[in-house]
Parts: structure tokens; sequence; C-alpha cells
């Protein structure tokens, strides 16, 4: 039976179009963009064509973004970099409880070396409330970093609203548009964010690359030194190959689009509607703002870990907010941030889909979880059908 | 499929467990709950001539708290209620594998939960 891949928003398989725009940059184009021979500047030829790929599909100018090792990096460098860059202006970050790792960890490590960080709360859809968002600016605010669309449970943020309430007061607003990018439109002609973090393997390209939009004149500190690559603005040989498959897979991205918006949403749709049908079912996150292919329940009475194996026994992947099910004794931050009990993060699970996804997926999602549901409810202590 | 943290006899266990079920009017029983992260774990023993005659369980959580459950549960059955009682997590994996350093609070509430029931037969 063909397995089902439902975990796209952990990482994505890398599009075949895009390995065979890639190969040709390991053997025979195999230059140092950095070279000024003929086997150099084919790499920085391609290099730069990629770069107004992803340019294109972002509304950057190609200037503006800076290709890092993935979104990790893009995260650290945005935060670290103008948070040194401006710390004679002020020393004061607000972000939100629902940030990927890459930007709370950084947040952490910034306040063991002087920083301030206000974290906001969301409420039960998981949106930023902008009169909290308000009121915790400061005079000494340099930056405000609000993720686009949340990771587990998809929701998308005002960051239009957000960018006008920052730049009124001379603030500088990153975003970490990982989980959007390729499945909701960003155009930064229009969002006036200063910075913006991608990832490639989350649109089909390969895992190790990833950029950092920069707005024009916006000034930050490098994170990687060394030599002047990336117009002195990321220290390391190019990952040319990488790169090259970022801009391919940016370029179907953007032909995509309307695939996202509605094959896929429909795809989504109906697991969730059919799903949300099994009693004792929530749905987790924003029912309008939110990017198309993420969907996130719980399932009363229910084990995340074991719903995610019994579910994995049967080809299916997906996964879970449940405490103790990634290393950590921690539920997932993001649901406990929307006011969740802790029981009903214990049974979450995530589905997140791409455009490799089909309607057999769904059927089979459809076919066999409500049994595994079923199964483990009857052995819970505490559930009554009833 | 990607079950590596498991040996196959735990993961065996999970999706076949034995002893599920509640033993009405049980001579001895117990309910624990681990705050860490929510695993709640039931076990009910009727016991004879001093040992487990029979013994089930109720769990809600994850794999391995089901899967030792179900371990624990048939090895204490027909054993006397001391012997029972000397039953360590260690044991555990030597039979079912080493659990991964997050996990080893399953083994606890198992071993913990077990040791409840029979004590509780013994205050009846």
């Amino acid at each position: 039976m063909r397995p089902v891949y439902l975990d796209n928003s952990a990482t994505t398989p890398v599009d075949p179009r895009v390995v065979e725009a890639m190969l040709p940059f390991f053997t025979e184009v195999f230059g140092n963009a950095s070279s000024i021979h003929t086997f150099g500047q084919q790499a920085r030829a391609a290099v730069e064509d990629a770069r107004e790929k992803l340019a294109d599909l972002v509304g950057a100018n190609a200037r503006e973004l800076v290709f890092t090792s993935g979104g990790t990096e893009a995260d650290n460098t945005a935060l670290r970099g103008v948070a040194l860059q401006f710390r004679e202006k002020g020393n004061h970050i607000i972000t939100t409880k629902i940030e990927h790792p890459a930007i709370l960890s950084t947040c952490r490590a910034l306040e063991g070396e002087g920083f301030q960080v206000s974290y906001l709360p969301v409420d039960s859809t998981g949106l930023v409330d902008l009169a909290r968002l308000t009121e915790a600016i400061t005079p000494q605010t340099i930056m405000i970093s609000v993720m686009n669309a949340n990771n587990e449970i998809g929701t998308t943020q005002p960051l239009p609203e957000i960018c006008a309430l920052a730049h009124e007061r001379g603030i500088l607003v990153h975003s970490d548009c990982v989980q959007s990018l390729g499945k909701i439109a960003i155009n930064l002609k229009q969002l006036p964010l200063d910075l913006a973090s991608f990832s490639g393997h989350k649109i089909h390209a390969p895992k190790g690359i990833g950029a950092l939009f920069v707005r024009k004149n916006v000034r930050f500190q490098p994170f990687m030194m060394g030599g002047t690559h990336e117009r002195k603005r990321r220290a390391g040989t190019e990952n040319v190959s990488g790169i090259v498959g970022f801009g391919k897979a940016a370029e179907l991205a953007a032909q995509y689009m309307p695939e996202m918006s509605k094959r896929v949403k429909d795809l989504r749709d109906r697991l969730e509607s059919n799903l949300l049908q099994i009693p004792g079912t929530i749905r987790n996150g924003h029912t309008v703002y939110r990017v198309p292919n993420i969907c996130n329940l719980s399932f009363d009475h229910t084990e995340g870990e074991g719903l995610l194996i019994s579910l994995d026994l049967e080809g299916i992947a997906v996964s879970t907010g449940a405490a103790c099910s990634s290393g950590s004794l921690e539920p997932s931050h993001v649901l406990m941030a929307l006011g969740r009990d802790k029981r009903d993060v214990h049974g979450s699970l995530r589905f997140s889909f791409s455009r490799m996804n089909t309607d057999e997926d769904v059927d089979r999602v459809l076919e066999v979880l409500p049994s595994i549901v079923e199964r483990m409810r009857a052995m819970s202590p505490s559930y009554s059908a009833d | 499929m990607s079950t590596e943290p498991y040996s196959p006899q735990l993961l065996e266990h999970y999706r076949n467990p034995r002893n599920v079920g509640v033993i009405e009017k049980p001579d001895g029983s117990a309910t624990r709950e681990n705050q860490a992260c929510g695993d709640v774990l039931q076990i009910f023993v009727r016991i004879e001539k001093n040992a487990a005659k029979e013994i089930r369980f109720k769990a809600e959580g994850c794999i391995p708290t089901v899967a030792l459950a179900s371990w624990a549960t048939e090895w204490a059955l027909g054993k006397k209620l001391g012997e029972i009682q000397k039953l360590n997590p260690a044991q555990l994996s030597v039979v079912l594998g080493e659990l991964p350093q997050h996990k080893r609070h399953s083994a606890l509430l198992v071993v913990e939960t077990l040791r409840a029931a029979i004590t509780n037969c013994f205050l009846k």
C-alpha cells in the first residue's frame, strides 16, 4: 500500500524537477560562485537566477535576499543581527509565546546578554492581540518578531497591522515566514516587513537551504563571520546546488499557488470536517486565518504518541504535540498557549498537506483513524461513550 | 516505519495489549497519574490463596505505559502477592528493552500502580 505522508510542515519530499535542476551543479557546474573564472561565473549566474526566482515568489527585490543554511539560521541572524546593531538605541524585543524554537531560544539567549524580551500571549485560536502588542511597546523596543503562520496550528497573524503599529514608532518588524511560503501569497512590496525568514525544505527543495529577506537600508550585524559572500551579509561559500534547488522550488511554488489554495485546501477541509464528526474531537487553530495545508485536532481520552505510532504502523505519517513525544516531557508550547487543557494537548495530531497529497490519502486516514481512536478510548480509565 | 525507540516485544504488547478491562468488585485496585506527561493507569486485582487470580488494567497513556502495563499484568498473573511487590522498573527494561530517557517514567508508573493495587488488597 502506498505510504501516506501528512507531515509536510516538518519537511516535504524534494520535487523531482528540483532534483533535476540541481544535478548539474554537483559535477558539471561545480565552481565556487566567488571565483572569477568561467567555472565560478557559471555558478554565480545560477545563484543569481535562483535569487530572482525566490524574489518573484515573495515580491522582493533580489538584492534583498540573503541565502542561509535554513530557516533557523535566518531567524537567528534576524534577531541577533538587529539586536546587536541597535543595542545603543534600545534593548527590548517583542515576540509571541507560539514562535518556533529558533526564535524563542534566540530570544532567551539574548535575555542572557542584557536584552529584555516580551512574549505576547495569543487567544484560543492562536491570534496575537494587537492591543496587548501595543501595550508591550516601550521606548526601548527595537524589534517585533511575529511569525506569519504557525507551524503547529497554521494560524496566520495580522502582519500588516503589526507593521503599521511598529513603523509608526520606528520599530523594525521581522517575521518567520517558513510555514507560509508557498502556502499563501507573500508580497513584500505591499507587506512592509523589514526582515523575513524562509526555508527551502518546506516547499519541496532540499534541506540545508534557506533565506533571509532584509529590506533595503535595514542594517544588521551578520551572524556568520568570514568572507564577503552574499554582499558581506552572510559569510560562507554559497551552497550552489541547494540555492538552485530553492530557486526551482520557488518557481514551482508560484505555479502551484492556485492549487494550494483550492485543491489542497479542499483535501485538508474534507479530512478535518470528517474527523470532527468523531465525538470529543476539537480543532486547534483559527478557522479562517490559517494556511490551507495544516489541520490540528485533539481527540479526547487518547494519547498523541500512541495515535501517531498506530497510524505509522498503517503507513500514515503525521505529528503530535503530546508531551514526551519528541524527546521532551513538555507538551506543545503552542497548544498550551491557546489555553488548551493538558488532556487536549495529550491527544493532539497535526496533519499537514502538500501539493503531492491526493484524495486517496484522505480516504486512507478516514478509513483507519476512527477505529484507532475508538480502540484507545476503550482502554482509557476515564472515557465514557455516553 | 519509524518505531525505532521501542523494541519489537514492546510494540507487540502495545498493539495487542493483554488484560485490558476492569474487574467489578476487585480485591485491590489503584489509579496513578504521571503529572509530568498526563498518563493515567488503573489496575484491578482479584486474589485467591494470596496470589493474583485475575488482573486487569486501563490506561490513557503513551506507548510504553500501555505496553509495560500489558506485560506486567501478564507477568503478575498467578504470582504470590509478595513476589509481585518485588517487581522493579529495571526488570521491565530487561524484558522489553531499554526505554529512552524521557520515557522511563512509564516503567515507574506501571510498577507504582501495580504495587499500589497489591497493597490495596492487603488493606481490605
